[in-house]
């Protein structure tokens, strides 16, 4: 991922830290098994979400 | 420009909510997408749904912290949050421009002619209020009987869950009607008076009370796509103000936490190569189109 330039023609690097940042909250998600947990909400119809029962 | 813009929308629309056997199953999708962050606001108990929505996972998450670390599992949101702030790092709020569902309702709603008016800046606020106490404080830390939160975003706030899951699965599941109550006639009304703002001010959900664009706003400044302005080319016309459908000062602040870069200000309102956009360091030059007269005599809403 190439960062961005400011005015001066310098390179940003706070969306590159940024990035890696949440990247690796990304992954560490991954490698706790988050995304099945994830997956099991986004399966089931969360009544009381959406204003039911 | 605009043209593309709503033709992305659409797409986004129909990529978030592709699932159109739910008539005949009855129910909602079940596949593997599921695990796919949604960038816009699209709610995940939408019978068409196929992605997740951040702000239902997160809240879900949080509001079962203590129970799922009790078990030995760390689900703490990390997975959720790494993907929204992916999407805002790169693209910051140029998805509630292009991408979210809630918003392209919203546009549509705006287009019905009636006098149209402004939101007050001060309500901008309230976004960032709903993020930290509806999404983030009150699903942790106020807790039942069984040591579970609420999620308070969805329950109490949420017209976009009312108008793609509530109303639908009413109509698809009946003996879920009898469960209808208080609380979901609450939520219709609050949708009601969402349909009704989005009608005679633009996007009045997206400025004032939607916890993702808050989230995504906060990367404006440093996402990679965001708007360049030049002031060396810049008249002071205002043109790009009047254009601006969230109303911001685009010469003053281009990359405002309000700006959903729907990029009218660029391609349809400047004629004088002042602001272009900027992905990733490199400047996309957008020819200007000829000059709107409407604009120029101030008549836009």
């Amino acid at each position: 991922m190439q960062g961005a330039r400011d005015k001066t023609g310098r390179m940003r690097k706070a969306p590159l830290f940024l990035f890696l940042f949440f990247l690796l909250l990304f992954l560490a998600g991954i490698a706790l098994d988050e995304p099945s947990r994830v997956l099991e909400q986004a399966r089931s119809i969360c009544l009381e979400c959406i204003g039911i029962g | 420009m605009e043209r593309l813009r709503k033709g992305v929308q659409a797409l986004w629309f129909f990529l978030s909510n592709g699932y159109w056997g739910f008539p005949v199953s009855g129910t909602l999708y079940q596949g593997p997408l599921k695990v796919i962050c949604s960038p816009g606001l699209n709610c995940y108990s939408c019978p068409a749904s196929t992605t997740f929505c951040p702000i239902g996972s997160l809240q879900q998450l949080l509001l079962g912290v203590r129970l799922s670390l009790q078990a030995g599992q760390v689900y703490v949101g990390s997975y959720v949050l790494g993907c929204m702030g992916m999407l805002g790092v790169v693209f910051g709020r140029f998805i509630c421009g292009w991408a979210c569902p809630f918003g392209l309702f919203q546009e549509v709603l705006h287009r019905i002619p009636t006098p149209k008016y402004g939101v007050p800046k001060v309500l901008r606020w309230g976004k960032y209020l709903v993020l930290l106490l509806l999404v983030v404080v009150l699903p942790l830390t106020v807790l039942d009987d069984f040591n579970m939160g609420k999620p308070w975003f969805c329950a109490f706030l949420c017209p976009a869950g009312t108008l793609e899951a509530g109303i639908p699965m009413l109509v698809l599941v009946p003996d879920l009607r009898p469960a209808a109550g208080l609380l979901f006639l609450y939520k219709v009304a609050l949708l009601a008076a969402v349909v009704l703002w989005s009608i005679v001010a633009s996007r009045p959900f997206c400025r004032t009370l939607c916890p993702l664009g808050a989230f995504y706003g906060l990367f404006n400044r440093f996402s990679l796509i965001r708007l360049k302005f030049n002031a060396d080319n810049c008249t002071k016309c205002g043109a790009c103000h009047l254009a601006c459908p969230v109303n911001i000062r685009v010469d003053e602040t281009p990359n405002s936490g309000e700006c959903i870069r729907c990029l009218r200000c660029s391609t349809e309102a400047c004629q004088f190569d002042a602001l272009s956009l900027e992905v990733a360091g490199h400047v996309l030059r957008m020819s200007p189109t000829p000059p709107d007269t409407s604009i120029r005599q101030g008549t836009l809403s």
